[in-house]
């Protein structure tokens, strides 16, 4: 082997180690972390990003439009058949357009819902052991990649490659207990220019339904509308793998009447749905992922959230099994420790309801 | 016959152009009237001067100059038609599309296609609904950043 062959095998090395080698979790990446869950970019930015769902086996491929204001617009490219689907969101207002559906879906902004940044972020560091690493450009953009290693359980390891200038998030990854590696967030291209026309929240939805949501009152434990629902709520006091509920919301319709049970480790995020079913199967929805469902005494649990389909099914089991000890219901648990479970992320039990409108053409 | 219609038809009799009984009558009456034999004898002199006249030959390259010329002007009121003939055709497809089309919008208001339904339940839909609203844009949450009718598969 020549002197020059063996001076490039060192660099590589050199490269790789210096690349690949974790870092003991400092300010600077903690520093970086927060930005990104703020979504404190502080940048206009222009991107092209797929996601991906490895338990479906499918993707899909966006436009992103954000301004620094808060501002954005989200159009997918890929697929064909979900080419024309829309959101916008403009800090107050969310619409969603499904082209195909002829509907679009108006809600109130959930940007502002969950100011919860520095919680999250304490939740994450109690579950995950967080550490970081120089990553290669991803999109021609200089990266660190966040590792979060779980602390316990069968939840995969989560790995955040992010814009280390501006704390865009640019790839997701996940890696399994058996080390296999699964992209579910990655940026093709992305642009930060200095003026951006704003988006706006036009929707040329011709033709359409409207399906309306609407924030309505905050709702204590004693709350009438819990009694309009035919059941009680379960909202357990401790879940596995560190999962913490962040609010408790009632789901009021006419058409459908149930309770949402927002949960999260400190970077997952999941919600339970609970109700009455009118049928066998009643919520199945076979091309969505990330779900799990059971039904106990009656009422139907369904959970949505991007982690093991054991680690999901474990802690429906854990809403199963402490129907006896919900914070809603059980006459053990003070208001005190209520608040202090569900106060975690600083977010009051609200009321969403919807309703239809009549079709309009443009928002 | 008086001396207008002879004069009128003298230079046709000088080029022995008319009938016999014309050109009788015609040289009866120029032989008995001096103004007309006057006339008759000014226009031969003309005629005979211009017959013998030298044939005028043009210069060098005035052949190939006119041709280019006129080559030139016939290129430019080509392209001159053409684009009248466009304008026109334009115009005329416009009207009748204008025509065709407008007793079918005043008659008939366009139907936007009826909405297929998006999910299977009340249950289903609120729940994709409540997805669309929650996931947001927080892909570091594992959340979709945006709701679809389906995922497209790999």
């Amino acid at each position: 082997m020549d002197t020059a062959k063996k001076i490039s095998l060192v660099l590589a090395f050199s490269l790789a180690s210096v690349l690949g080698q974790a870092r003991v979790w400092d300010e600077h990446a903690k520093q970086l972390l927060l930005r990104s869950l703020q979504h404190a970019y502080n940048v206009n930015v222009r991107a092209i990003v797929v996601q991906y769902c490895s338990e479906s086996g499918t993707f899909q491929q966006l436009k992103v439009e954000q301004t620094k204001t808060g501002k954005s617009r989200y159009t997918v490219i890929e697929p064909l058949r979900d080419q024309g689907v829309e959101s916008v969101d403009d800090g107050m207002k969310a619409v969603t357009y499904l082209p195909d559906n002829k509907l679009v879906l108006i809600q109130s902004s959930t940007r502002n819902e969950f100011q919860d940044a520095k919680e999250r972020l304490a939740l994450a560091e109690r579950n995950y052991k967080l550490s970081w690493e120089n990553a290669p450009k991803i999109a021609g953009r200089k990266t660190v990649c966040v590792v979060a290693t779980p602390k316990k359980g069968p939840m995969e390891q989560r790995r955040f490659y992010i814009d280390s200038e501006t704390a865009y998030l640019l790839r997701s990854e996940t890696v399994s207990k058996e080390g296999e590696r699964s992209v579910k967030y990655d940026t093709r291209c992305v642009a930060y220019p200095d003026d951006m026309i704003d988006p706006g929240m036009e929707i040329n939805a011709f033709g359409a339904n409207t399906v309306k949501y609407e924030r309505q009152v905050t709702i204590s434990r004693a709350h009438p509308a819990t009694s309009r629902l035919g059941f009680e709520p379960i909202v357990p006091a401790q879940l596995p793998y560190g999962f913490t509920v962040s609010a408790c919301q009632i789901t009021k319709s006419e058409r459908w009447q149930a309770v949402v049970v927002r949960v999260s480790d400190g970077l997952v995020r999941g919600a339970v749905y609970q109700w009455k079913p009118e049928a066998e199967g009643d919520g199945d929805d076979d091309s969505a992922p990330d779900r799990s469902s059971m039904v106990t005494h009656g009422v139907r649990m369904l959970m949505v959230a991007d982690i093991p389909r054991t680690a999901r099914e474990r802690i429906l089991q854990a809403f199963a099994t402490s129907g006896d000890h919900s914070m809603l219901t059980s006459d053990k648990t003070s208001n005190r420790e209520l608040n202090r479970c569900t106060g975690l992320f600083n977010n009051c039990v609200g009321l969403r309801s919807y309703s239809y409108v009549p079709p309009t053409q443009t928002y | 016959m008086n001396c207008k219609s002879v004069q009128q038809a003298l230079s046709a009799y000088l080029d022995q152009e008319l009938t016999g009984s014309e050109m009788l009558r015609i040289r009866s009456h120029v032989t008995r009237c001096a103004a007309c034999t006057a006339e008759e004898e000014s226009l031969r002199s003309l005629k005979h001067i211009l017959s013998n006249a030298p044939t005028a030959v043009p210069a060098v390259g005035f052949e190939a100059r006119l041709a280019s010329c006129l080559k030139a002007e016939y290129v430019q009121e080509k392209r001159a038609n053409i684009k009248l003939s466009t304008l026109a055709l334009v115009s005329m497809a416009a009207a009748a599309l204008t025509f065709l089309a407008l007793p079918s919008v005043q008659q008939k208001p366009i139907e936007a296609p009826k909405a297929q339904p998006l999910v299977k339940s009340d249950a289903a839909f609120g729940i994709r609904a409540d997805q669309a609203a929650f996931s947001g844009s927080d892909p570091l949450g594992g959340g979709r950043i945006i709701l679809a009718t389906d995922y497209g598969h790999r």
